[in-house]
């Protein structure tokens, strides 16, 4: 084991040569991580590499099978989630778990609220949570209800809960996939605070970037193997990038495209109250236009509408010269207008389905004879979409809840190109997913292209925007603040535009 | 072995039918054997037309309930739409309408109640539960109104004729509840399989919000699961004021929970998106064939229902057991 800055200091959790097996699924195999007091260990593997599985490990939802979980030096038992709870063992999923009506307050002490007589105590509730609170240096009120926070405010909440237990070791799935840059930037002094107090943070990521910028050391899984551990200082980005995937990513995105033709989408001043204000645009054929700016802009609310899955209150859309009336998803799709929505699980997929029922699910009408379907072509398509897109899975009757989450997104970009769209509004496409799934999604978005598609990408990564699209559009509260050409655009400009630093920049 | 019990083991869950099937035919051969001799008349072609005409109205709200509850909603109300359509339809032969007109209008009332639990559900975003439970009380105070607690009766014999027998060749004799039961079930089933419509109401269920994105209209679909439980439920009615020659305002009372259990013990899940028309039925044919093998045991007549009970909360914690939570019993259990 190499040792890094830590050097000297006692694990606090420490795994021995654990490994775990599921029916159908990868999982861990002879895993060994040590995790200091006062570290922040990142962890970092593509998608089914088994960086959930050791965290569920490590934090009593599965039992391993083989090897031995030490928390300060003491082998665990590891029965359920409420045994790790106890020991001190703290995890922050990706997802947040917070409930929406409650106070501030009462999610951080829910389940353990201070009473008086039996009952709440509401004034010492909130003063112990404002105690939580306080190195996280944020303003919170702690009596607002939490459904009315930022995503990053409650991802902030979300851990301020697992810390009031005074945990030992702090495991953090994926933190940032749904933050801002600067709250990102506001999460790692937090996460640097807390472990100089002398926890232990285990610190999933997909982001390259943000190891470098907060980390100790980090540990690559690949296939349930541990394929490498170094300090931060001694390790580059194309180290661990190699070591996850295990080959050279030739090039990180596609080359732009050729031709791009002539305009497909016009746009002209639609508005939605509260949402997005006249906005503009045009879009051609064989473009990626991308939609830039902070969460909240308005973005993904200009595509809905565009998708008519909400409704716009004024302004026109016309297709190819023709004006455009969509009501409902239905018609949108019925005029070659699709959308992949930035919340998977909660608006793409059918999780407790199979492959096949949901790659079909949009495009029943094309398998089916005077309203009767045909199981064969069903299959056969799904199976050459499989094949084609490169959807890692059992079978096609698996259970898309049992896909990793680039999987899934590439079985939900197989299942709206099967459709043959003229536009593609692809929101967030490669949130949440791992290195080699992101590149052959940006692929997939760019051959799409090629064949004259108007591809329109909300991201809220900048390389990404920077990378992959031939035009940017920034939105600033509800507006669209600036146009960038791919030539032109840099960070600094679209950050600027994006936070209403007025000047325009504009350029083609 | 063990991977062969595990293969089974999925192979069992995927398909419900299965396994319901298999507890039909174990109950089957216990009656049977439970009492020897001329006495049990248990399997006998008579007992089981007894059981099959005992099941058949129920049956037809079964295949409409199933629907319902595949895309996540619930439908309390078809007990008293049941009351309601064979009422309508009664009350209107009575008065001199023609046999197949007064069946018709009884249908309508079934539909339009089923458009009103849908639209209200739907477009106003009442939960399906208390809408139901309004519309069950409703309607059923509607049926007692028009027939102030009196039962219809002097309905003309062409049709009562459809509570009785179908002929074929002269010599086999089968009742129509039967024939319809078999015929409303087996194309229900094999239109919610195959049929592109129907594949809808898996997906609405499955995720009401990814069936949006996917293109499908799902309040059309919506409504139209609570179309058809109001139809057939109507048809139910219909049916057995046939067999019964008369109408009552208290006719179907209580059938919903007897319903909705069949439902759910055939494999369908109240979140939505699972369950198909044959393993309800066999759901409901299973009770029908516990409740019937007890009678002729002579079992006590109010264990019927403990039994029943008994059998729900069994088929849907089957559902919920894997290896993992059994470990965990397990260890639960020794400490």
């Amino acid at each position: 084991m190499t040792m890094g800055i830590t050097e000297g200091a006692e694990p606090i959790l420490e795994l021995r040569h654990v490994s775990k097996k599921f029916p159908a699924v990868r999982a861990l195999e002879d895993v060994s991580i040590q995790v200091k007091g006062g570290e922040i260990h990142a962890l970092i593997g593509e998608n089914g590499a088994g960086k959930s599985t050791l965290m569920k490990v490590v934090g009593g939802i599965h039992p391993a099978d083989t090897g031995e979980i030490l928390l300060d030096g003491e082998v665990l038992r590891l029965g359920t989630p409420l045994d790790a709870l106890r020991l001190g063992i703290r995890t922050v999923h990706q997802e947040i778990s917070l409930a929406p009506n409650l106070t501030v307050a009462e999610n951080i002490f829910a389940g353990n609220e201070p009473t008086r007589y039996g009952l709440i105590d509401r004034r010492e509730l909130n003063r112990r949570a404002l105690e939580v609170l306080e190195p996280f240096k944020v303003k919170i009120p702690v009596n607002s209800r939490v459904g009315l926070l930022s995503t990053g405010l409650k991802q902030i909440v979300e851990i301020a809960r697992a810390m009031a237990g005074s945990p030992r070791l702090l495991m953090l799935d994926e933190p940032t996939s749904s933050l801002e840059r600067h709250e990102t930037e506001r999460l790692i002094g937090i996460l640097r605070g807390l472990a100089s107090s002398g926890i232990g943070i285990l610190y999933v990521t997909h982001k390259l970037k943000e190891i470098f910028q907060l980390a100790d050391r980090v540990t690559v899984l690949r296939d349930g193997r541990r394929v490498m551990v170094k300090p931060v200082s001694e390790t580059h980005p194309g180290e661990i990038v190699r070591s996850m995937v295990g080959r050279e990513l030739e090039r990180i995105y596609p080359p732009a495209g050729g031709d791009i033709g002539g305009e497909l989408l016009r746009v002209e001043g639609i508005t939605k109250d509260s949402a997005f204000e006249d906005v503009s645009f045009t879009l051609r054929r064989g473009e990626i236009l991308g939609f830039s700016g902070l969460i909240g802009a308005g973005r993904t609310e200009v595509a809905q509408s565009l998708f008519g899955y909400l409704r716009k209150d004024a302004g026109a859309v016309y297709l190819n010269g023709e004006r455009l009336d969509i009501r409902c998803p239905t018609d949108s799709l019925n005029s070659g207008i699709a959308y992949l929505p930035e919340e998977r699980k909660a608006l793409g997929l059918y999780l407790g389905m199979s492959v096949v029922d949901n790659f079909v699910s949009a495009n029943l009408r094309k398998y089916s004879r005077l309203g009767i379907l045909s199981g064969r072509e069903m299959d056969g398509a799904c199976a050459g979409a499989v094949d084609m897109f490169r959807i890692r899975t059992p079978s096609i009757r698996q259970h898309v809840r049992f896909l990793s989450g680039g999987n899934q997104q590439k079985l939900l970009l197989a299942r709206l190109l099967a459709l043959k769209p003229r536009i593609l509004i692809a929101d967030e496409p490669t949130r949440g997913i791992d290195v080699g799934a992101k590149s052959e999604v940006h692929t997939m978005l760019r051959r799409l292209c090629d064949e004259g598609v108007g591809v329109i990408v909300i991201s809220s990564e900048l390389p990404e925007v920077l990378g992959l699209c031939d035009r940017i559009l920034v939105f600033h509260e509800g507006r669209i603040s600036g146009e960038v050409s791919r030539r032109a655009a840099t960070e600094e400009k679209i950050m600027h535009l994006a936070t209403g630093g007025g000047l325009s920049v504009e350029e083609t | 072995m063990k991977d062969i019990l595990e293969r089974l083991q999925k192979l069992l869950q995927a398909h419900r039918e299965f396994v319901i099937f298999g507890v039909l035919v174990l109950g089957c051969i216990s009656f049977y054997l439970a009492q020897p001799g001329e006495q049990n008349h248990f399997m006998t072609i008579g007992n089981w037309r007894v059981i099959a005409v005992n099941i058949s109205t129920d049956a037809l709200m079964v295949v409409g309930m199933t629907l319902v509850i595949i895309a996540g909603g619930f439908d309390l109300s078809v007990g008293s739409t049941l009351a309601l359509g064979g009422i309508v339809c009664g009350k209107l032969m009575v008065a001199g309408v023609a046999v197949p007109v007064a069946m018709v209008a009884g249908l309508s009332v079934g539909a339009l109640i089923g458009i009103v639990n849908g639209l209200i559900i739907t477009k106003i975003g009442v939960n399906p539960l208390i809408t139901t439970l309004a519309g069950m009380i409703i309607v059923r105070g509607l049926a007692q109104v028009v027939t102030q607690a009196s039962p219809v009766t002097g309905l003309p014999s062409s049709f009562t004729a459809l509570g009785g027998d179908m002929e074929l060749f002269g010599w086999v004799r089968i009742p129509w509840p039967i024939v319809l039961m078999v015929v409303v079930v087996l194309v229900a089933d094999f239109l919610l399989r195959r049929s592109r419509f129907l594949r809808q109401v898996y997906y609405v269920g499955g995720n009401e919000e990814a069936a949006r994105f996917s293109g499908i209209r799902v309040d059309r679909v919506r409504i139209f699961t609570y179309v058809m439980t109001g139809v057939l439920s109507a048809l139910a009615g219909i049916m057995s004021s046939a067999r019964l020659i008369s109408a009552s305002a208290s006719a179907g009372d209580g059938a919903e929970l007897r319903v909705i259990s069949a439902v759910v013990i055939g494999g369908a899940s109240l979140s939505g998106g699972v369950g198909t028309v044959l393993g309800a039925f066999l759901g409901l044919l299973l009770v029908g064939v516990i409740e019937n093998g007890m009678e002729i045991m002579r079992v006590n007549i109010y264990m019927k229902n403990v039994v029943t009970g008994m059998i729900l909360i069994l088929a849907v914690s089957a559902d919920r057991l894997d290896r993992e939570k059994l470990k965990r019993f397990w260890r639960w259990l020794r400490s």
